[in-house]
């Protein structure tokens, strides 16, 4: 039941994918694709069915275009498919930031991930709507360079203060 | 970078030093400064199956001021470093470092090319006064190292050196 | 004998600084036998214990005025304690003891007409007040 209540009230939302992903092979019941701008509405989707966020974090996809090769060939290989690619095939490489959301109360999880630009990595906030994503969004900004609009303070969380460097990026030298 | 040189005291009583010595083996208080996973080996220790309480060691203080020697047990992050600073400098003398574990001597597993944020060893900024090897160091092994620490303050063992046969 | 209160206060001195030795001895024994100072890293040694960081405020926080009454409340009745000693000296005398049990307990009841006013005025209520910690 709120499973479908979750996807009928992201149906209205209009993101740009919306799966059902098989449990057992993921880990997780849906996975909503959508625009950064179009998160926090999504989020407060769930919040509403009492949803606790469980993660937030970052892709650095440097390599998009291989991805967006692979990827359709995997959709006709298994079932509970990746989704698919954002239809703007631009050729620079992009960041994808990826929320984990779950439900205490029936087995219910749900991804939602947004696609950002890698130059220029900006995406709204949701600590308005889960105060918890405030040390998830520092954590997600010290090591990817992500930049949440509207965080309250975005300093450092695991690396030193003073720390001008992003580790996880794939393409990161001391 | 280290740091200040141990300054004696007034008055030096040779056989009081002794007999402080051994009051001061036999109960050496810990802190609680366990950062990683060679702090699980330190509570193995401190419970009842390797029992550290026969060496007096059983008291783990949180507050530096209570404290003799500091038991660095796990990684030092960048983070942690100033942290570890503050409260070497709020214990009072005379206080003892033990660096447990291999990233507290050198810094572990975590020394490559591209290591950004551990600190390759306690002795980069502590005086360190016994080394515990090991990923993570059985009980025993931490147990042997509060008996080396017994021996460097007083000269003595209190059990002989197990050889192997 | 003319000796005696001299005696007397001479046994006074030597207790007074034998106990004056036993609170100041340890202090000097320590000066002079311990360590002169600790090895510092970063010179913090005097600062107070935040597990490593720097403290955040003040220690001298504003606490709550309850505490005060009772600290009040306490204050008088160690007076009335206080008063009560010497009752065991002067009613010695009385053999009806009956008489002196009566008087003592008009004292004492009279003495705790305080508590009474204080209990209608609500000290020993401990309403949890909100604080603003801004």
């Amino acid at each position: 039941m709120i499973l479908s209540n979750v996807k009928n009230s992201m149906a209205a939302l209009e993101p740009i994918a919306i799966t059902d992903t098989d449990y057992a092979a993921k880990g997780f019941h849906l996975d909503v694709q959508v625009a950064p701008d179009q998160v926090v509405a999504a989020v407060e989707v769930l919040n509403k069915e009492a949803f606790t966020l469980e993660a937030v974090t970052g892709v650095d996809l440097l390599t998009i275009d291989k991805a967006a090769k692979k990827k359709p060939a995997k959709k006709t290989e298994e079932e509970g498919a990746e989704p698919p690619p954002p239809p703007e095939k631009k050729p620079e490489p992009q960041m994808e930031v990826v929320y984990d959301f779950s439900h205490w109360d029936t087995l219910c999880r749900v991804v939602i991930r947004a696609r950002i630009p890698r130059d220029n990595p900006e995406i709204p906030t949701i600590s308005g709507v889960f105060p918890g994503a405030n040390w998830h969004e520092r954590e997600t900004h010290d090591f990817f360079g992500i930049k949440f609009i509207g965080h309250p303070d975005l300093k450092p969380l695991l690396l030193p203060e003073d720390a001008d460097y992003h580790p996880l990026l794939k393409d990161f030298k001391v | 970078m280290g740091p200040e040189s141990i300054q004696p005291p007034i008055v030096h009583f040779s056989t009081l030093d002794k007999i402080l010595g051994i009051g001061r083996a036999n109960s050496l208080w810990p802190m609680t400064f366990g950062l990683a996973c060679c702090a699980i080996e330190m509570m193995a220790t401190g419970a009842s199956r390797f029992d550290l309480a026969r060496f007096g060691a059983e008291v783990f203080r949180p507050s530096p001021r209570q404290c003799d020697v500091m038991i660095v047990a796990g990684t030092i992050s960048k983070k942690m470093e100033p942290a570890i600073k503050t409260l070497y400098d709020q214990m009072p003398e005379p206080k003892w470092v033990i660096a447990m574990g291999n990233c507290a001597i050198s810094g572990g597993p975590f020394v490559f090319d591209g290591n950004y944020c551990v600190i390759e060893g306690a002795d980069k900024f502590l005086p360190v006064d016994i080394y515990i090897p090991g990923c993570p160091p059985r009980p025993e092994a931490l147990i042997e190292g509060i008996l080396e620490l017994e021996e460097k303050i007083t000269g003595s063992r209190r059990w002989p050196r197990v050889e192997p046969s | 004998m003319e000796q005696q209160p001299v005696l007397d206060i001479l046994y006074i001195a030597a207790f007074f600084l034998g106990g004056l030795g036993f609170a100041v001895g340890p202090f000097i024994i320590a000066h002079l036998l311990s360590a002169q100072g600790t090895r510092n890293i970063v010179h913090k040694t005097t600062q107070s214990i935040e597990c490593g960081m720097d403290p955040i405020g003040p220690a001298w926080i504003r606490f709550g005025v309850v505490y005060y009454l009772y600290a009040l409340m306490f204050l008088a009745f160690d007076v009335d304690v206080l008063f009560l000693f010497p009752v065991a000296v002067a009613y010695n005398n009385f053999t009806p003891g009956i008489r002196a049990f009566i008087e003592v307990l008009i004292f004492v009841g009279i003495l705790s007409l305080a508590i009474v006013y204080a209990w209608k005025k609500g000290v020993f209520k401990w309403d949890r007040k909100v604080y603003n910690h801004q």
